[in-house]
Protein backbone atom coordinates (compact mmCIF):
# COMPACT_ATOMS: atom_id res chain seq x y z
CA UNK A 1 0.00 0.00 0.00
CA UNK A 2 2.84 2.37 0.94
CA UNK A 3 6.44 1.84 -0.08
CA UNK A 4 9.43 4.07 0.51
CA UNK A 5 12.64 3.31 -1.34
CA UNK A 6 15.80 4.98 -0.05
CA UNK A 7 13.95 8.18 0.69
CA UNK A 8 15.97 11.18 1.86
CA UNK A 9 14.69 14.62 2.63
CA UNK A 10 17.20 17.38 3.14
CA UNK A 11 15.92 20.87 3.88
CA UNK A 12 18.01 23.70 2.52
CA UNK A 13 20.94 24.53 4.75
CA UNK A 14 20.05 21.89 7.28
CA UNK A 15 20.76 18.29 8.19
CA UNK A 16 18.79 15.50 6.64
CA UNK A 17 15.29 15.20 8.11
CA UNK A 18 15.13 11.73 6.63
CA UNK A 19 17.99 9.77 5.17
CA UNK A 20 17.81 6.56 3.18
CA UNK A 21 14.53 5.48 4.63
CA UNK A 22 13.00 2.35 3.15
CA UNK A 23 9.82 0.77 4.36
CA UNK A 24 7.04 -1.33 2.97
CA UNK A 25 3.63 -1.05 4.56
CA UNK A 26 1.07 -3.62 3.52
CA UNK A 27 -2.59 -3.15 2.91
CA UNK A 28 -4.62 -3.26 6.13
CA UNK A 29 -1.53 -3.00 8.30
CA UNK A 30 -1.40 -0.87 11.45
CA UNK A 31 1.98 0.75 11.93
CA UNK A 32 3.26 2.90 14.78
CA UNK A 33 5.85 5.48 13.88
CA UNK A 34 7.83 6.31 17.00
CA UNK A 35 10.87 8.34 17.87
CA UNK A 36 11.82 11.56 19.62
CA UNK A 37 10.75 14.98 18.37
CA UNK A 38 12.71 15.95 15.31
CA UNK A 39 13.42 12.35 14.35
CA UNK A 40 11.58 12.75 11.08
CA UNK A 41 8.08 11.41 11.86
CA UNK A 42 6.33 14.53 10.60
CA UNK A 43 8.46 14.67 7.48
CA UNK A 44 7.56 11.03 6.84
CA UNK A 45 3.85 11.93 6.97
CA UNK A 46 4.25 15.06 4.88
CA UNK A 47 6.02 13.17 2.13
CA UNK A 48 3.19 10.64 1.95
CA UNK A 49 0.72 13.49 1.46
CA UNK A 50 3.00 15.08 -1.10
CA UNK A 51 3.05 18.28 0.88
CA UNK A 52 6.73 18.06 0.09
CA UNK A 53 8.80 16.06 -2.36
CA UNK A 54 11.70 13.87 -1.26
CA UNK A 55 15.20 15.04 -2.14
CA UNK A 56 16.00 11.49 -3.18
CA UNK A 57 14.26 8.17 -3.42
CA UNK A 58 10.85 7.00 -4.47
CA UNK A 59 7.55 6.86 -2.67
CA UNK A 60 4.70 4.66 -3.82
CA UNK A 61 1.20 5.03 -2.51
CA UNK A 62 -1.31 2.46 -3.77
CA UNK A 63 1.20 1.40 -6.39
CA UNK A 64 1.75 4.87 -7.80
CA UNK A 65 5.02 6.77 -7.70
CA UNK A 66 3.81 10.00 -6.16
CA UNK A 67 6.90 11.96 -7.20
CA UNK A 68 5.64 11.59 -10.77
CA UNK A 69 2.28 12.98 -9.81
CA UNK A 70 1.59 16.39 -11.36
CA UNK A 71 0.45 19.07 -8.93
CA UNK A 72 -3.10 19.11 -10.19
CA UNK A 73 -3.42 15.39 -9.37
CA UNK A 74 -2.34 15.87 -5.74
CA UNK A 75 -5.90 16.50 -4.48
CA UNK A 76 -6.88 13.10 -5.88
CA UNK A 77 -3.98 11.46 -4.03
CA UNK A 78 -5.18 13.06 -0.82
CA UNK A 79 -8.67 11.69 -1.30
CA UNK A 80 -7.06 8.29 -0.73
CA UNK A 81 -5.40 9.34 2.51
CA UNK A 82 -7.34 10.41 5.56
CA UNK A 83 -5.56 12.57 8.12
CA UNK A 84 -5.93 13.04 11.84
CA UNK A 85 -3.88 15.50 13.89
CA UNK A 86 -3.08 16.21 17.48
CA UNK A 87 -4.99 19.52 17.38
CA UNK A 88 -8.17 18.03 15.79
CA UNK A 89 -8.26 20.80 13.15
CA UNK A 90 -12.01 21.21 13.25
CA UNK A 91 -13.84 24.25 11.96
CA UNK A 92 -15.32 25.94 15.00
CA UNK A 93 -18.09 27.66 13.07
CA UNK A 94 -19.53 24.40 11.76
CA UNK A 95 -21.43 21.75 13.64
CA UNK A 96 -20.13 18.21 14.05
CA UNK A 97 -22.20 16.98 11.11
CA UNK A 98 -21.16 19.93 8.98
CA UNK A 99 -17.50 19.39 9.75
CA UNK A 100 -17.74 15.82 8.55
CA UNK A 101 -19.95 16.69 5.57
CA UNK A 102 -17.46 19.38 4.58
CA UNK A 103 -14.88 16.75 3.66
CA UNK A 104 -17.33 15.23 1.19
CA UNK A 105 -18.73 18.50 -0.11
CA UNK A 106 -15.38 19.95 -1.08
CA UNK A 107 -14.53 16.93 -3.19
CA UNK A 108 -17.83 17.29 -4.97
CA UNK A 109 -19.72 14.29 -3.57
CA UNK A 110 -23.43 14.36 -4.38
CA UNK A 111 -25.79 15.36 -1.63
CA UNK A 112 -27.50 12.00 -1.25
CA UNK A 113 -24.12 10.38 -0.56
CA UNK A 114 -23.39 13.01 2.07
CA UNK A 115 -26.79 12.55 3.71
CA UNK A 116 -26.21 8.83 3.92
CA UNK A 117 -22.54 8.68 4.95
CA UNK A 118 -22.33 11.42 7.56
CA UNK A 119 -24.82 9.90 10.05
CA UNK A 120 -23.36 6.47 9.35
CA UNK A 121 -19.83 7.48 10.19
CA UNK A 122 -20.86 9.55 13.21
CA UNK A 123 -22.66 6.51 14.48
CA UNK A 124 -19.47 4.47 14.01
CA UNK A 125 -17.41 6.90 16.10
CA UNK A 126 -20.18 7.05 18.70
CA UNK A 127 -21.28 10.66 18.28
CA UNK A 128 -24.81 10.20 16.98
CA UNK A 129 -26.17 12.31 19.81
CA UNK A 130 -23.82 15.24 19.16
CA UNK A 131 -24.31 15.85 15.46
CA UNK A 132 -25.64 19.38 15.93
CA UNK A 133 -23.11 20.49 18.54
CA UNK A 134 -20.21 22.73 17.72
CA UNK A 135 -16.64 21.56 18.40
CA UNK A 136 -16.18 23.87 21.40
CA UNK A 137 -19.12 22.14 23.10
CA UNK A 138 -17.32 18.79 22.95
CA UNK A 139 -14.61 17.19 25.05
CA UNK A 140 -11.15 16.64 23.55
CA UNK A 141 -11.85 12.97 22.97
CA UNK A 142 -15.12 13.76 21.24
CA UNK A 143 -13.44 16.34 19.05
CA UNK A 144 -10.85 13.80 18.01
CA UNK A 145 -13.65 11.39 17.14
CA UNK A 146 -15.16 14.02 14.86
CA UNK A 147 -11.76 14.52 13.30
CA UNK A 148 -11.42 10.77 12.72
CA UNK A 149 -14.93 10.61 11.29
CA UNK A 150 -14.01 13.37 8.87
CA UNK A 151 -10.82 11.56 7.89
CA UNK A 152 -12.54 8.28 7.05
CA UNK A 153 -15.95 9.42 5.82
CA UNK A 154 -14.69 9.21 2.24
CA UNK A 155 -13.47 5.65 2.94
CA UNK A 156 -9.84 6.25 2.11
CA UNK A 157 -7.62 3.13 1.94
CA UNK A 158 -5.00 4.87 4.13
CA UNK A 159 -5.32 6.80 7.37
CA UNK A 160 -2.43 8.87 8.70
CA UNK A 161 -2.65 9.86 12.35
CA UNK A 162 -0.10 12.32 13.68
CA UNK A 163 -0.07 12.20 17.50
CA UNK A 164 -3.85 11.71 17.62
CA UNK A 165 -3.79 11.21 21.37
CA UNK A 166 -1.18 13.84 22.17
CA UNK A 167 -3.72 16.14 23.81
CA UNK A 168 -5.80 13.49 25.54
CA UNK A 169 -5.77 11.79 28.93
CA UNK A 170 -4.92 8.06 29.06
CA UNK A 171 -8.49 6.78 29.35
CA UNK A 172 -9.66 8.87 26.41
CA UNK A 173 -6.57 7.85 24.48
CA UNK A 174 -7.48 4.19 24.88
CA UNK A 175 -10.94 4.90 23.49
CA UNK A 176 -9.43 6.64 20.47
CA UNK A 177 -6.99 3.78 20.01
CA UNK A 178 -9.84 1.27 20.14
CA UNK A 179 -11.67 3.29 17.51
CA UNK A 180 -8.61 3.37 15.25
CA UNK A 181 -8.18 -0.39 15.63
CA UNK A 182 -11.78 -0.88 14.64
CA UNK A 183 -11.23 1.26 11.53
CA UNK A 184 -8.09 -0.74 10.79
CA UNK A 185 -10.03 -3.99 11.08
CA UNK A 186 -12.51 -2.76 8.53
CA UNK A 187 -9.64 -2.67 6.01
CA UNK A 188 -7.98 0.73 6.35
CA UNK A 189 -4.20 0.89 6.44
CA UNK A 190 -3.15 3.07 9.39
CA UNK A 191 0.13 4.84 10.02
CA UNK A 192 0.19 6.49 13.43
CA UNK A 193 2.97 8.67 14.75
CA UNK A 194 2.96 8.75 18.51
CA UNK A 195 4.84 9.39 21.74
CA UNK A 196 2.46 7.32 23.79
CA UNK A 197 4.55 4.47 25.26
CA UNK A 198 1.74 2.73 27.05
CA UNK A 199 -0.43 2.61 23.99
CA UNK A 200 2.26 1.20 21.76
CA UNK A 201 3.32 -1.37 24.32
CA UNK A 202 -0.22 -2.51 24.84
CA UNK A 203 -1.25 -2.66 21.17
CA UNK A 204 1.59 -4.88 20.02
CA UNK A 205 1.53 -3.68 16.43
CA UNK A 206 4.33 -3.15 13.99
CA UNK A 207 6.65 -0.39 15.18
CA UNK A 208 8.94 1.69 12.99
CA UNK A 209 11.35 3.73 15.07
CA UNK A 210 13.05 6.75 13.63
CA UNK A 211 16.06 8.49 15.05
CA UNK A 212 17.76 11.46 13.43
CA UNK A 213 16.07 10.69 10.16
CA UNK A 214 17.01 7.02 10.01
CA UNK A 215 14.98 3.91 10.65
CA UNK A 216 16.66 2.29 13.64
CA UNK A 217 14.06 -0.40 14.17
CA UNK A 218 11.25 -1.97 12.20
CA UNK A 219 9.65 -4.66 14.27
CA UNK A 220 6.46 -6.62 14.05
CA UNK A 221 4.44 -6.71 17.29
CA UNK A 222 6.88 -4.28 18.86
CA UNK A 223 6.90 -2.09 21.93
CA UNK A 224 7.71 1.62 22.19
CA UNK A 225 11.27 1.51 23.48
CA UNK A 226 13.79 -1.26 23.23
CA UNK A 227 16.08 -1.42 26.24
CA UNK A 228 18.27 1.65 26.28
CA UNK A 229 16.61 3.73 23.58
CA UNK B 1 -22.55 20.47 -12.52
CA UNK B 2 -25.90 21.89 -11.49
CA UNK B 3 -25.32 20.46 -8.08
CA UNK B 4 -21.92 22.10 -7.84
CA UNK B 5 -23.27 25.52 -8.75
CA UNK B 6 -25.75 24.94 -5.95
CA UNK B 7 -22.90 24.07 -3.60
CA UNK B 8 -20.87 27.12 -4.63
CA UNK B 9 -23.83 29.48 -4.28
CA UNK B 10 -24.81 28.02 -0.91
CA UNK B 11 -21.23 27.98 0.35
CA UNK B 12 -20.72 31.57 -0.80
CA UNK B 13 -23.73 32.87 1.07
CA UNK B 14 -23.13 30.74 4.15
CA UNK B 15 -19.60 32.12 4.30
CA UNK B 16 -20.77 35.66 3.73
CA UNK B 17 -23.18 35.24 6.60
CA UNK B 18 -20.78 33.46 8.92
CA UNK B 19 -18.04 35.96 8.32
CA UNK B 20 -20.50 38.80 8.55
CA UNK B 21 -18.05 41.29 10.06
CA UNK B 22 -15.46 40.53 7.40
CA UNK B 23 -18.14 40.80 4.74
CA UNK B 24 -19.30 44.16 6.05
CA UNK B 25 -15.70 45.37 6.25
CA UNK B 26 -15.05 44.31 2.66
CA UNK B 27 -18.25 45.85 1.31
CA UNK B 28 -17.61 49.07 3.21
CA UNK B 29 -14.05 49.24 1.90
CA UNK B 30 -15.23 48.76 -1.66
CA UNK B 31 -18.03 51.24 -1.11
CA UNK B 32 -15.77 53.99 0.24
CA UNK B 33 -12.98 53.43 -2.27
CA UNK B 34 -15.33 53.38 -5.20
CA UNK B 35 -17.31 56.37 -3.89
CA UNK B 36 -14.07 58.35 -3.81
CA UNK B 37 -13.25 57.16 -7.29
CA UNK B 38 -16.73 57.98 -8.55
CA UNK B 39 -16.66 61.36 -6.81
CA UNK B 40 -13.37 62.16 -8.47
CA UNK B 41 -14.78 61.12 -11.83
CA UNK B 42 -17.76 63.38 -11.17
CA UNK B 43 -15.68 66.43 -10.30
CA UNK B 44 -13.57 65.73 -13.36
CA UNK B 45 -16.67 65.47 -15.53
CA UNK B 46 -18.10 68.73 -14.22
CA UNK B 47 -14.80 70.55 -14.69
CA UNK B 48 -14.31 69.04 -18.09
CA UNK B 49 -17.80 70.06 -19.10
CA UNK B 50 -17.27 73.64 -17.95
CA UNK B 51 -13.92 73.89 -19.69
CA UNK B 52 -15.39 72.42 -22.86
CA UNK B 53 -18.12 74.99 -22.79
CA UNK B 54 -15.65 77.81 -22.33
CA UNK B 55 -13.34 76.38 -24.93
CA UNK B 56 -16.24 76.20 -27.33
CA UNK B 57 -16.54 79.93 -27.02
CA UNK B 58 -12.97 80.53 -28.13
CA UNK B 59 -13.29 82.20 -31.50
CA UNK B 60 -10.92 83.34 -34.17
CA UNK B 61 -11.86 86.52 -36.02
CA UNK B 62 -10.50 87.07 -39.51
CA UNK B 63 -11.03 90.73 -40.41
CA UNK B 64 -11.18 91.52 -44.12
CA UNK B 65 -9.75 94.53 -45.90
CA UNK B 66 -12.32 96.71 -47.54
CA UNK B 67 -10.32 96.29 -50.73
CA UNK B 68 -10.82 92.51 -50.87
CA UNK B 69 -12.06 91.29 -54.24
CA UNK B 70 -14.96 88.85 -54.50
CA UNK B 71 -12.54 86.25 -55.93
CA UNK B 72 -10.11 86.67 -53.03
CA UNK B 73 -12.98 86.42 -50.58
CA UNK B 74 -14.31 83.28 -52.22
CA UNK B 75 -10.89 81.71 -52.12
CA UNK B 76 -10.41 82.69 -48.47
CA UNK B 77 -13.81 81.30 -47.53
CA UNK B 78 -13.08 77.95 -49.12
CA UNK B 79 -9.56 77.90 -47.64
CA UNK B 80 -11.04 78.36 -44.18
CA UNK B 81 -13.74 75.75 -44.53
CA UNK B 82 -11.21 73.26 -45.99
CA UNK B 83 -9.05 73.37 -42.89
CA UNK B 84 -9.61 70.19 -40.88
CA UNK B 85 -9.37 72.04 -37.56
CA UNK B 86 -12.25 74.36 -38.38
CA UNK B 87 -15.60 73.56 -36.89
CA UNK B 88 -18.00 76.34 -37.57
CA UNK B 89 -17.60 79.44 -39.76
CA UNK B 90 -19.80 82.44 -39.63
CA UNK B 91 -19.51 85.41 -41.98
CA UNK B 92 -20.25 88.83 -40.54
CA UNK B 93 -20.76 91.49 -43.19
CA UNK B 94 -19.97 95.19 -42.65
CA UNK B 95 -23.67 95.88 -42.14
CA UNK B 96 -24.01 93.09 -39.58
CA UNK B 97 -20.89 94.34 -37.81
CA UNK B 98 -22.43 97.78 -37.56
CA UNK B 99 -25.69 96.39 -36.22
CA UNK B 100 -23.78 94.43 -33.60
CA UNK B 101 -21.79 97.55 -32.74
CA UNK B 102 -24.96 99.58 -32.36
CA UNK B 103 -26.45 96.91 -30.13
CA UNK B 104 -23.34 96.78 -27.93
CA UNK B 105 -23.26 100.52 -27.39
CA UNK B 106 -26.92 101.38 -27.43
CA UNK B 107 -26.60 103.19 -24.09
CA UNK B 108 -23.90 105.41 -25.51
CA UNK B 109 -25.42 107.07 -28.58
CA UNK B 110 -22.41 109.39 -28.99
CA UNK B 111 -20.18 106.43 -29.78
CA UNK B 112 -22.61 105.20 -32.36
CA UNK B 113 -23.13 108.64 -33.91
CA UNK B 114 -19.46 109.08 -34.76
CA UNK B 115 -19.10 105.76 -36.54
CA UNK B 116 -20.29 105.46 -40.09
CA UNK B 117 -22.04 102.18 -41.08
CA UNK B 118 -19.11 101.63 -43.40
CA UNK B 119 -16.31 101.96 -40.83
CA UNK B 120 -16.38 98.44 -39.36
CA UNK B 121 -14.70 95.61 -41.27
CA UNK B 122 -16.41 92.46 -42.41
CA UNK B 123 -15.06 89.30 -40.83
CA UNK B 124 -15.11 85.51 -40.67
CA UNK B 125 -15.78 84.17 -37.19
CA UNK B 126 -14.23 80.74 -36.82
CA UNK B 127 -15.01 78.19 -34.13
CA UNK B 128 -12.41 75.47 -33.90
CA UNK B 129 -12.94 71.77 -33.26
CA UNK B 130 -9.93 71.79 -31.00
CA UNK B 131 -9.21 75.17 -29.46
CA UNK B 132 -5.57 74.18 -28.99
CA UNK B 133 -5.00 74.46 -32.74
CA UNK B 134 -5.76 78.18 -32.61
CA UNK B 135 -2.16 79.27 -33.19
CA UNK B 136 -1.66 76.99 -36.17
CA UNK B 137 -4.86 78.14 -37.84
CA UNK B 138 -4.05 81.75 -37.19
CA UNK B 139 -0.60 81.53 -38.72
CA UNK B 140 -2.02 80.01 -41.89
CA UNK B 141 -4.48 82.89 -42.32
CA UNK B 142 -2.28 85.85 -41.49
CA UNK B 143 -0.99 87.59 -44.59
CA UNK B 144 -3.41 86.06 -47.05
CA UNK B 145 -4.57 88.49 -49.72
CA UNK B 146 -7.45 90.56 -48.44
CA UNK B 147 -6.90 89.66 -44.79
CA UNK B 148 -6.40 92.68 -42.57
CA UNK B 149 -5.94 91.03 -39.22
CA UNK B 150 -6.48 87.70 -37.45
CA UNK B 151 -7.47 87.96 -33.85
CA UNK B 152 -8.43 86.00 -30.81
CA UNK B 153 -8.41 86.63 -27.12
CA UNK B 154 -4.64 86.21 -27.22
CA UNK B 155 -2.74 85.44 -24.04
CA UNK B 156 -5.85 85.13 -21.92
CA UNK B 157 -7.21 82.45 -24.17
CA UNK B 158 -3.87 80.66 -24.34
CA UNK B 159 -3.50 80.71 -20.59
CA UNK B 160 -7.02 79.46 -20.21
CA UNK B 161 -6.34 76.61 -22.60
CA UNK B 162 -3.25 75.69 -20.62
CA UNK B 163 -5.23 75.64 -17.38
CA UNK B 164 -7.86 73.44 -18.99
CA UNK B 165 -5.20 71.01 -20.17
CA UNK B 166 -3.52 70.96 -16.76
CA UNK B 167 -6.86 70.39 -15.07
CA UNK B 168 -7.55 67.38 -17.24
CA UNK B 169 -4.10 65.91 -16.71
CA UNK B 170 -4.30 66.36 -12.95
CA UNK B 171 -7.67 64.68 -12.85
CA UNK B 172 -6.53 61.76 -14.92
CA UNK B 173 -3.60 61.29 -12.56
CA UNK B 174 -5.82 61.62 -9.49
CA UNK B 175 -8.26 59.07 -10.86
CA UNK B 176 -5.42 56.69 -11.64
CA UNK B 177 -4.05 57.13 -8.11
CA UNK B 178 -7.47 56.53 -6.56
CA UNK B 179 -7.99 53.49 -8.74
CA UNK B 180 -4.67 52.14 -7.51
CA UNK B 181 -5.54 52.94 -3.90
CA UNK B 182 -8.94 51.30 -4.27
CA UNK B 183 -7.31 48.20 -5.74
CA UNK B 184 -4.83 47.92 -2.88
CA UNK B 185 -7.49 48.53 -0.22
CA UNK B 186 -9.88 46.00 -1.65
CA UNK B 187 -7.18 43.40 -2.28
CA UNK B 188 -5.95 43.87 1.29
CA UNK B 189 -9.41 43.39 2.74
CA UNK B 190 -9.84 40.22 0.75
CA UNK B 191 -6.44 39.03 1.89
CA UNK B 192 -7.53 39.52 5.49
CA UNK B 193 -10.71 37.58 4.83
CA UNK B 194 -8.75 34.76 3.23
CA UNK B 195 -6.22 34.80 6.04
CA UNK B 196 -9.01 34.56 8.60
CA UNK B 197 -10.06 31.34 6.90
CA UNK B 198 -6.68 29.77 6.29
CA UNK B 199 -7.58 26.86 8.54
CA UNK B 200 -10.61 26.10 6.44
CA UNK B 201 -8.49 26.26 3.31
CA UNK B 202 -5.92 23.97 4.91
CA UNK B 203 -8.59 21.38 5.71
CA UNK B 204 -10.03 21.62 2.22
CA UNK B 205 -6.61 20.90 0.77
CA UNK B 206 -6.04 18.06 3.18
CA UNK B 207 -9.21 16.21 2.31
CA UNK B 208 -8.41 16.56 -1.37
CA UNK B 209 -10.43 19.52 -2.62
CA UNK B 210 -9.08 20.75 -5.93
CA UNK B 211 -7.74 24.28 -6.07
CA UNK B 212 -10.64 25.43 -8.22
CA UNK B 213 -13.09 24.01 -5.76
CA UNK B 214 -11.42 26.05 -3.02
CA UNK B 215 -11.05 29.15 -5.12
CA UNK B 216 -14.50 29.51 -6.62
CA UNK B 217 -16.46 30.37 -3.44
CA UNK B 218 -13.83 32.97 -2.52
CA UNK B 219 -14.03 34.51 -5.97
CA UNK B 220 -17.83 34.53 -5.81
CA UNK B 221 -17.59 36.26 -2.45
CA UNK B 222 -15.11 38.84 -3.71
CA UNK B 223 -17.27 39.55 -6.73
CA UNK B 224 -20.45 39.74 -4.69
CA UNK B 225 -18.90 42.12 -2.16
CA UNK B 226 -17.39 44.26 -4.89
CA UNK B 227 -20.65 44.43 -6.83
CA UNK B 228 -22.61 45.43 -3.75
CA UNK B 229 -19.98 48.05 -2.90
CA UNK B 230 -20.18 49.40 -6.45
CA UNK B 231 -23.97 49.66 -6.26
CA UNK B 232 -23.72 51.55 -2.97
CA UNK B 233 -21.00 53.83 -4.36
CA UNK B 234 -23.15 54.59 -7.39
CA UNK B 235 -26.01 55.44 -5.06
CA UNK B 236 -23.71 57.99 -3.40
CA UNK B 237 -22.83 59.49 -6.78
CA UNK B 238 -26.47 59.57 -7.78
CA UNK B 239 -27.39 61.31 -4.51
CA UNK B 240 -24.62 63.85 -5.19
CA UNK B 241 -26.03 64.42 -8.66
CA UNK B 242 -29.51 65.01 -7.26
CA UNK B 243 -28.04 67.44 -4.73
CA UNK B 244 -26.25 69.34 -7.47
CA UNK B 245 -29.39 69.38 -9.59
CA UNK B 246 -31.08 71.19 -6.71
CA UNK B 247 -28.32 73.81 -6.56
CA UNK B 248 -28.49 74.23 -10.30
CA UNK B 249 -31.83 76.05 -9.92
CA UNK B 250 -30.10 79.03 -8.36
CA UNK B 251 -26.83 78.91 -10.26
CA UNK B 252 -27.22 78.58 -14.00
CA UNK B 253 -23.96 80.20 -15.05
CA UNK B 254 -22.11 76.97 -15.67
CA UNK B 255 -23.68 73.50 -15.57
CA UNK B 256 -22.44 72.25 -12.20
CA UNK B 257 -23.95 68.81 -12.55
CA UNK B 258 -23.82 65.65 -14.57
CA UNK B 259 -26.46 63.91 -16.61
CA UNK B 260 -28.02 60.49 -16.09
CA UNK B 261 -25.81 59.00 -18.77
CA UNK B 262 -22.76 59.94 -16.74
CA UNK B 263 -24.16 58.22 -13.65
CA UNK B 264 -24.71 55.10 -15.74
CA UNK B 265 -21.16 55.29 -17.06
CA UNK B 266 -19.85 55.70 -13.51
CA UNK B 267 -21.90 52.70 -12.45
CA UNK B 268 -20.43 50.65 -15.28
CA UNK B 269 -16.90 51.73 -14.43
CA UNK B 270 -17.26 51.15 -10.70
CA UNK B 271 -18.97 47.80 -11.16
CA UNK B 272 -16.35 46.69 -13.66
CA UNK B 273 -13.50 47.91 -11.50
CA UNK B 274 -14.94 46.38 -8.36
CA UNK B 275 -15.74 43.01 -9.89
CA UNK B 276 -12.36 42.70 -11.56
CA UNK B 277 -10.55 43.70 -8.38
CA UNK B 278 -12.75 41.41 -6.29
CA UNK B 279 -12.13 38.40 -8.50
CA UNK B 280 -8.44 39.06 -9.05
CA UNK B 281 -7.89 40.04 -5.42
CA UNK B 282 -9.43 36.79 -4.21
CA UNK B 283 -7.36 34.65 -6.54
CA UNK B 284 -4.15 36.48 -5.75
CA UNK B 285 -4.81 36.40 -2.01
CA UNK B 286 -5.46 32.67 -2.22
CA UNK B 287 -2.38 31.84 -4.20
CA UNK B 288 0.03 31.33 -1.37
CA UNK B 289 -2.49 29.17 0.45
CA UNK B 290 -3.04 26.97 -2.54
CA UNK B 291 0.53 25.92 -3.11
CA UNK B 292 0.77 22.17 -2.84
Amino acid sequence: MIRLENVSKIYKGSVAALSEVSADIQKEEFVFLVGPSGSGKSTFMRLLLKEEDPTEGRIYVAGKDIAQLPNWRVPYLRRNIGCVFQDFSLLSNKTVAENVAFALEVIGRPRHVIHQRVPEILDLVGLSDKINNRPDELSGGEQQRVSIARAVVNRPPVLLADEPTGNLDPATSSDIMALLERINQSGTTIVMATHDHAMVDQARKRVIELEAGKIVRDQARGVYGMGGT
Amino acid sequence: MGLRVGYFAAETFINLKRNLLMTIAAITTVWISLSLLGGMMMIGEIGNHAFSKWEGQVELSVFLRDSITPDQQKELASAISDMPEVGNVFFESKAQAFEEYKRMFEDQPSLVQHVSPDALPASYRIKLKDPNSIDAVKSRLVGRPGVEEVNFGGDVVKRFLKVAKLFRTIFLVLIAVLLGAATILIANTIRLAVYARRKEIGIMKLVGATNWFIRVPFIFEGVFEAALGAVLATAVIFAAKLGLDQLQLTNALIPVTVDGGFVLRVFGTLLGTGVVIGALGSSVALRRFLEV
